[in-house]
């Protein structure tokens, strides 16, 4: 069984984790990409983690991932984001050597034995009975496979735009990849079409520093991956901040019948969250300037990412625009921000497992799926490449649910919203944030990935020493709790922190981040009891399986609008069916009755 | 037992059994045209939302009745399937004749509520609007009957849906801020969010206040009639209901049992209830119909305690200033003149010559007012113990939510709150729902990457 082959259409952050994941489970993948130079390339910013991201890219290191591990290892610059607000908002983020990372990333797979890369373009697949059986490449050839995953990124059918300019790509400076949504179609998917942006990248030597304001990094921070090395000194190098001004608005404004986004050229829907600077001048008038950020591409990098500046004006207009920024007087881009459309897999015609509902052994993940960020993608690949591994074993597949993980949350959003526009994760969209904090994720998931054999022997031990760390400092503060001077009183009251634990007597051998954990989580007790107390009021909900097959027509007091999605969409949960805009609770009562028959 | 998604149809008779000049049969169903043509004896199907006249033949085509039939095609009726109401002749004969042939053609006959359930689960009528209707139909006054309507027509449900709608809109505030880095956007200050809250807080103890008002006009008051034997509580009992239901006899003790009358004084409900005497007895029967008594004393909304020497004396008796219950003292037999007795809680009657009665229902219909003092025609009602129990948890979860922004605000247990909150102001609503919040997340925002 174990010479059954996974074929994974792609090699960034999705395909990476996936092939790895298979690894780990003691499978074999084959990674088919378009440049096997390329593998693990950061193609947009700078940078791993961020609000929300940083839950993820936790959740991904506590279930055996790579991202964490290497973005700690290539690390530029280190902070935890929201440090201002509650704990559980606390997102760690890293500026990251893109040049590194990739590098780490290549030789961490091409070093693996149970990773196979080929140089090819998928174009298609063949199925017998309904479940994949091989791969087509562009050059005709075909290649058996046991199961798909298609990772392709923003590759499908990519079009650049800057300005009126539009050319094909599958990023700035690599050809895009065709066929493969023709081929979805014609197996019955529906595929739509989503814009993403990035900003231009700037000479170095033509910024005007000492006009810049200087942010600084974290002094000790925690890291992303339970495997990294502590202590964790990174870097820390300087990034840069500058204000646009409303002379630069005026500019914009006044040119904005050149961008690609307003003149309606492009028809893909693009994110609110992460507006166009062209976007953000017209929609918020009112806002005096926009902050941008200037972020190193990696160690010494001539080549600075302006964060905050998306745009798909023509470059000339980009020049001029920021040439109204002191610092930027006389700025010269290396390469101008641009638009990007692609295809996208719609993907509520996947299962929680991200399998297709339609197709036995077809996975896909990542950008494909409507998302943006590389967190998300790696998120998904990891998924997606154990339920494939899941698949050939012929066992139930590995779900995780929105009280136990954000990328529970991830998944559950893809596959049961409807998704117009490219998805990110928020810590908004998850209802259970107190118990998803990022300090939690090892013993939230790791758990659950031991019991599954998701992680190797090394990564096992070190969570399982974190695991009894936090549950022997716990049992030790409550089993004293009641004391008059007890620890777990003055935690509670805020007399002492986490970093006093450490000084406490059998505490000092304990790493800092258990303690940390510790005190959050007697600061944050009642309100936790209370959110497990809402979780268990929807559980049965969230646990009545509904069969694929279910016919909704034999449920005759449905809305016809619910009738209509929740066929189209086909929720596995009465939770889900639940979360599907259009169903009504009545309409919900009536499915729960139905299914109690 | 409802049967939750059977689709077959279903019948009851909507006006209450017995002598009456008409009476109203209710059918509901998937489809009943052709129920229509087979009771009819017609071709043609019935025009939706007319009165028609016809015949109903039963199963051997002979003529039952003349009826006036109005059919409902669904989803625009009341349960959002097709009805079928057939007015009928009244009394005993007819409509249990037209209920059996329906029986016999397959109609089941509905359970209590079955009804308003199928209105509810085809999504005509929300949780509250679906108690409002349990509630109009049990209603025995017109002051209950025209809260019930009110909530019926969504007053409550629209309250709640206010509240929320505010709630949501501070998530969606609280969101922005904790899901975007400090940069971008100048946040709402913690008094802010705090007058909001205080606000919300103020409107839901209104309404919660107005549940008071709720209870009182859908359960009742009990009015208990207390005293020593022969105190004159059955006389003033047979008074007060205008009947004579209460046996008046010389002899202490003639009550052994309960009786209770139902009154309207101020279009509330009022239950009076006459009770046995309370004395030092050996008497079997007798002791059981003081434990009755004093069972009824402690249900109690009211008490009238009566007595012909001096109700204080016997108040004081009974150590009752310790009990928190709103006592009037009545001196009954007060033609007799036994004992002339000062007092100003004292409310002298006299049954025989009735006096001083007026003077009784003015002093109940005080008390009944100040339980009252809610303003039912402007303001939502609360009807149900399940409103109230759901709406009342919010009050503890909105002072919580207060007392984070007074200490250290954290917005993330602040939003955890609030999150809660909004999910019982929508169970009361019987909804299930949390996209709201998202989808109002990017629509008003300036947002950083």
């Amino acid at each position: 069984m174990k010479d059954e082959n996974i074929i994974i259409a792609g090699g960034g952050h999705a395909g990476i984790e996936a092939a790895l994941a298979i690894s780990r489970m003691g499978f074999k993948a084959t990674i088919i990409t378009l440049d096997p130079k390329a593998l693990g390339r950061m193609s947009c910013n700078p940078a791993i983690g961020g609000l929300a991201k940083g839950h993820l890219v936790k959740e991904i290191d506590a279930l055996g991932g790579a991202m964490g591990f290497f973005a700690d290892k290539a690390c530029l610059q280190f902070k935890t984001l929201n440090k201002s607000k509650g704990r559980a908002v606390w997102s760690p983020r890293a500026q990251v050597d893109k040049l590194q990372y990739a590098n780490y990333i290549n030789n961490f797979v091409k070093t693996n034995k149970n990773i196979n890369i080929i140089k090819g373009e998928v174009v298609d697949f063949d199925t017998i009975r309904g479940a994949v059986s091989h791969v087509i490449l562009k050059s005709k050839k075909k290649i058996k496979c046991s199961a798909l995953i298609i990772t392709a990124g923003t590759f499908l059918n990519g079009l650049i735009h800057i300005g009126d300019t539009t050319f094909r790509a599958g990023r700035m400076g690599e050809i895009p990849s065709t066929g493969l949504t023709e081929a979805l179609s014609k197996h019955g998917f529906t595929t739509g079409r989503l814009k993403t942006g990035t900003p231009p990248r700037l000479l170095s030597n033509s910024i005007d520093w000492s006009k810049t304001e200087i942010s600084k990094g974290e002094k000790n921070p925690f890291p992303f991956s339970t495997n990294t090395k502590r202590p964790f000194f990174p870097r820390n190098d300087n990034c840069n901040i500058v204000n646009t001004s409303t002379r630069t608005h005026k500019h914009i404004l006044k040119k904005m019948h050149l961008s690609a986004m307003f003149s309606g050229k492009i028809e893909g829907v693009g994110p609110r969250y992460c507006p166009s600077i062209e976007d953000k001048v017209f929609r918020f008038s009112n806002k005096p300037f926009h902050q941008l950020f200037l972020e190193p591409e990696w160690v010494n990098s001539k080549q600075i990412y302006l964060n905050g500046f998306s745009t798909s004006l023509p470059k000339e207009t980009q020049t001029s625009a920021l040439k109204t920024i002191p610092a930027f007087k006389n700025v010269e881009l290396i390469r101008p921000g641009y638009a990007i459309e692609y295809d996208y897999l719609v993907p509520s015609q996947l299962k929680r497992s991200l399998e297709s509902k339609t197709v036995l052994g077809l996975f896909s993940a990542g950008q494909i799926n409507g998302t943006s960020g590389y967190e998300e993608a790696a998120a998904q690949g990891l998924i997606a490449g154990i339920n494939a591994c899941k698949y050939i074993e012929n066992k139930k597949s590995f779900v995780l649910t929105r009280d136990q993980a954000y990328i529970g949350v991830l998944i559950d959003d893809l596959t049961t919203k409807e998704i117009n526009e490219p998805y990110r994760m928020f810590t908004a969209s998850a209802e259970h944030r107190l118990l998803l904090r990022s300090d939690t994720a090892v013993l939230r998931l790791s758990p659950t990935a031991i019991k599954h054999n998701l992680l190797t022997k090394v990564q096992a031990s070190t969570y399982e020493e974190f695991i009894n760390n936090y549950n022997n400092v716990m049992s030790i503060l409550t089993k004293n709790q009641r004391k008059q001077n007890s620890i777990y009183k003055s935690i509670l009251r805020g007399d002492i922190s986490f970093l006093d634990l450490s000084n406490e007597k059998g505490f000092n051998s304990i790493p800092a981040e258990v303690l940390f954990s510790v005190e959050t989580f007697i600061k944050y007790k009642g309100y936790i009891i209370r959110e497990e107390e809402r979780i268990k009021k929807t559980k049965s909900l969230e646990e009545k399986i509904i069969n694929v097959n279910f016919s909704y027509n034999k449920i005759y007091n449905l809305s016809n609008e619910a009738r209509e999605k929740l066929t189209r969409l086909k929720p596995e949960t009465l939770g889900q069916a639940s979360r599907i805009a259009g169903v009504n609770p009545s309409d919900v009562a009536s499915i729960a009755i139905a299914l109690s028959k | 037992m409802i049967k939750p998604l059977v689709q077959d149809d279903i019948v009851a008779l909507a006006t209450p059994p017995g002598i009456g000049a008409i009476a109203v049969i209710r059918v509901s169903g998937q489809n009943l045209i052709s129920l229509y043509k087979r009771i009819t004896n017609q071709k043609t199907p019935p025009q939706p939302r007319y009165v028609n006249y016809n015949s109903i033949v039963d199963i051997n085509r002979n003529k039952l009745d003349n009826c006036l039939i109005t059919y409902f095609k669904g989803p625009n009726s009341f349960t959002g399937e097709d009805i079928l109401e057939i007015s009928s002749h009244g009394g005993e004969f007819i409509p249990k004749a037209i209920l059996a042939l329906l029986y016999s053609l397959k109609v089941r006959q509905a359970s209590p509520g079955e009804f308003s359930y199928r209105a509810f689960i085809n999504g005509k009528i929300d949780l509250i609007q679906a108690e409002a209707i349990s509630g109009l139909i049990s209603s025995k006054t017109s002051k209950n009957a025209k809260v019930q309507l009110n909530n019926l027509n969504g007053d409550l449900s629209q309250s709640l849906l206010n509240i929320r709608k505010e709630v949501i809109t501070l998530l969606t505030i609280l969101e922005h801020e904790l899901d975007f880095a400090e940069d971008e956007v100048s946040f709402t200050t913690t008094s802010e969010i705090k007058l909001i809250l205080n606000n919300i807080l103020y409107t839901i103890k209104n309404i919660i206040s107005s549940s008071r008002f709720g209870k009182t006009i859908n359960v009742g008051v009990r009015v208990v009639l207390f005293g020593k034997p022969n105190a004159g509580k059955s006389s003033l009992f047979n008074r007060l209901s205008g009947s004579e239901k209460a046996i008046v006899t010389n002899i202490p003790g003639t009550t052994r049992d309960t009786i209770e009358t139902w009154l309207e004084i101020s279009g509330i409900p009022v239950c009076i209830i006459d009770t046995a005497g309370i004395i030092e007895s050996n008497n079997e029967v007798e002791l059981l119909g003081i434990q009755k008594s004093m069972q009824e004393f402690k249900n109690a909304d009211i008490i009238l305690l009566l007595d012909e020497e001096n109700p204080l004396n016997f108040y004081k008796q009974q150590n009752m200033d310790l009990l928190n219950k709103k006592i009037i003292l009545v001196h009954t037999k007060s033609d007799l003149n036994l004992n002339d007795i000062k007092g100003t809680n004292l409310i002298k009657i006299s049954t025989k010559t009735n006096t001083g009665i007026d003077q009784l229902y003015t002093e109940l219909s005080t008390h009944l007012k100040d339980s009252l003092s809610y303003n039912y025609s402007k303001d939502p009602v609360v009807m149900s113990e399940r409103q109230h129990a759901l709406i009342l948890s919010t009050v503890g979860i909105l002072n919580e939510a207060i007392n984070i922004l007074n200490n250290e605000p954290d917005l993330v247990l602040l939003s955890s709150l609030l999150h809660e909150f909004t999910e019982i102001l929508e169970e009361t609503l019987g909804k299930i729902s949390n996209e709201d919040i998202f989808n109002n997340l990017f629509s008003s925002f300036c947002i950083g990457k």
